[in-house]
């Protein structure tokens, strides 16, 4: 059965239908936890959460909006309440002085970065901006699936997006030239 | 073209975002700008990196991990559902949605209807618990998918006008309007039996054996076995069709238990039928009870323990367990005149068994009956009630 009529039975009762559809997105949904949350455990815990919340609200879904940007609204909102109990004290402001100031310096030679790497550089980002990173890179949602998702104004998306692969760029920087000195 | 102007059109460029013109104007800028060109290419392969990083996947079912859980919050919204009913507070957001249609009908006809589904679980009863006394009928019908029951000769034309309508309305009676045939032909049988306190007598107890002894006379039929029959169809269909929140619950499936409705149903009313199977009946038991059929006793119902040894029945005013291998009586509990059983479940290891009492007042007792002890007391929220053991 496609998505659409899983989705179609799952909302009319089918238990198995629900199910079915539920093993049809486990993949992605954890995929998204792990890297918002960085911890595979928080991610095994954040994602199950999120399936059962889709199973206890199949029926709210509307299909005027896409069922993978109406899943990943949810399990980026789980991980984001997960992530601000995590860590209370982060704030965006912080994260922007330090990347405003760094951003000036580009006179790094570039070569590809270990993912391992990259994953902690994406565990710095303020939430927004990894949350648009890992929709944009781990779902390859489009600027428009990510506004649906987040339920932000698509300018806002994009500013975060890019601003996300500056500080990223900038974070990974950091890395190698640590890595390089020692 | 500003530098900032040039990383903006960059920054869409990674995402494949530009139109030929703006590639066109960034590509200008960035010959004559070797920061934004450095930029481009930093950029591109971040943007490269992101790309390649692992797609994790769980180390293990996900899914499976939480089918448990789901099944407990099955139970939890039937339960909830059910006390909705009964206290007459707005369902729950959830289950509005499925629910809405059968809620419109008017209570009075629901009173009836639920008389029905009560009457035509006596009548399968009498028809499963005694075969003999009836005779397969060899009359044919306009649909196979009637009803598939050996027949009560009395009932006969009255039943094949049923089954006809049963097996044309795949969504039973809750499409029909309040004047439908159903409304006119079901108050006989309706207040006789329906309002009847008895009208659950001990359906579930002989039905684990009935499914094969019923199961020769069902494939010669063809016409249902009496009218009440067919309500029993439509409104358990009912059930199927606006299940709790569009989550078909699934209690413990059994194979007697599947047989049996099989045999009291037949072929046409599908899986929504299966009146021993705890989550599906449950189902058809909501829907009677969100309609405003609270005056109807709970018809005859069981819940199968997890382990598949110990089913628990829902009896007239009191609630029994048996073995589920030799079905002998192991407990039984007190009657509780007057008051409504809901909220059965079994605890997943089978070691508990739940359930509250409801007096007219609605005041609601939780009770648990230990399997290991054999011993039924007060659940813990509410201390100050008396087990009525």
């Amino acid at each position: 059965m496609v998505e659409l009529d899983l989705i179609k039975a799952a909302q009319a009762g089918d238990r198995d239908a629900l199910v079915e559809l539920l093993r049809g997105i486990e993949n992605q949904v954890y995929r998204t936890a792990y890297y918002l949350l960085n911890n595979e455990q928080d991610a095994l815990d954040a994602s199950q959460e999120a399936l059962i919340k889709i199973y206890t609200k199949i029926h709210t879904y509307e299909e005027k909006a896409q069922f993978r940007t109406w899943v990943q609204r949810i399990v980026t909102n789980l991980c984001i309440d997960k992530f601000r109990r995590i860590r209370p004290s982060v704030s965006i402001d912080e994260h922007e002085l330090v990347f405003e100031s760094a951003d000036n310096v580009e006179d790094e030679v570039m070569s590809a970065y270990a993912s391992e790497e990259i994953r902690e550089a994406i565990g710095k980002l303020p939430e927004h901006h990894r949350t648009v990173i890992i929709l944009r890179y781990m779902q390859d949602f489009s600027y428009n699936e990510i506004a649906d998702s987040l339920n932000l104004p698509l300018n806002t998306v994009k500013s975060y997006l890019f601003r996300a692969r500056q500080q990223l760029q900038t974070l990974l920087r950091d890395y190698q030239k640590g890595g390089v000195r020692g | 073209m500003t530098c900032d102007e040039g990383r903006e059109l960059i920054q869409h460029s990674i995402d494949s975002d530009l139109d030929s013109q703006e590639t066109v104007l960034m590509n200008e800028h960035i010959r004559t700008c070797p920061d934004c060109a450095a930029f481009l290419e930093r950029m591109t392969l971040l943007s490269k990196n992101l790309a390649e990083l692992p797609r994790v996947a769980p180390p293990f079912s996900l899914v499976d991990a939480i089918l448990p859980k789901l099944e407990i919050i099955d139970a939890e919204a039937r339960v909830a559902e059910a006390r909705a009913a009964q206290t007459g507070n707005a369902v729950s957001e959830e289950s509005a949605v499925p629910a809405e249609l059968p809620r419109r009908r008017n209570r009075s006809t629901l009173r009836r209807v639920a008389g029905a589904i009560a009457a035509g679980l006596v009548a399968g009863l009498v028809i499963v618990t005694a075969p003999s006394l009836f005779h397969s009928s060899s009359n044919d019908s306009d649909s196979k998918d009637s009803v598939a029951l050996s027949e009560a000769p009395a009932a006969k034309s009255e039943a094949r006008s049923f089954s006809t309508e049963a097996s044309q309305d795949s969504a039973g009676f809750s499409a029909n309007s309040s004047q439908s045939e159903d409304d006119a032909e079901a108050p006989s049988e309706t207040e006789s039996l329906g309002t009847e306190p008895t009208a659950s007598v001990k359906f579930a107890e002989p039905a684990p054996s009935v499914g094969e002894s019923a199961a020769p006379a069902a494939d010669s039929s063809d016409t249902a076995g009496a009218g009440e029959t067919k309500e029993t169809t439509g409104s358990i269909e009912s059930g199927a069709v606006a299940p709790s929140k569009g989550i078909a619950p699934s209690a413990t499936p059994s194979p007697s238990a599947e047989a049996t409705g099989k045999s009291l149903a037949g072929e046409s009313g599908g899986e929504g039928l299966v009146p021993s199977e705890g989550g599906e009946t449950s189902g058809a038991l909501e829907d009677a009870e969100m309609n405003g059929a609270l005056s109807v006793p709970f018809p005859a119902l069981e819940w199968i323990s997890p382990d598949q040894k110990l089913k628990a029945v829902a009896e007239e005013q009191r609630i029994s367990v048996y073995s589920n291998e030799d079905h002998s009586l192991i407990f039984q509990s007190a009657l509780h005149e007057g008051e409504s059983l809901s909220s059965v479940y079994w605890e997943q290891d089978s070691s508990l068994l739940h359930y509250s009492w409801k007096d007219s007042e609605g005041n609601i007792k939780d009770m648990v009956w230990d399997a290991s002890a054999n011993v039924e007391s007060p659940a813990s929220e509410s201390p100050n009630e008396s087990s009525g053991e």
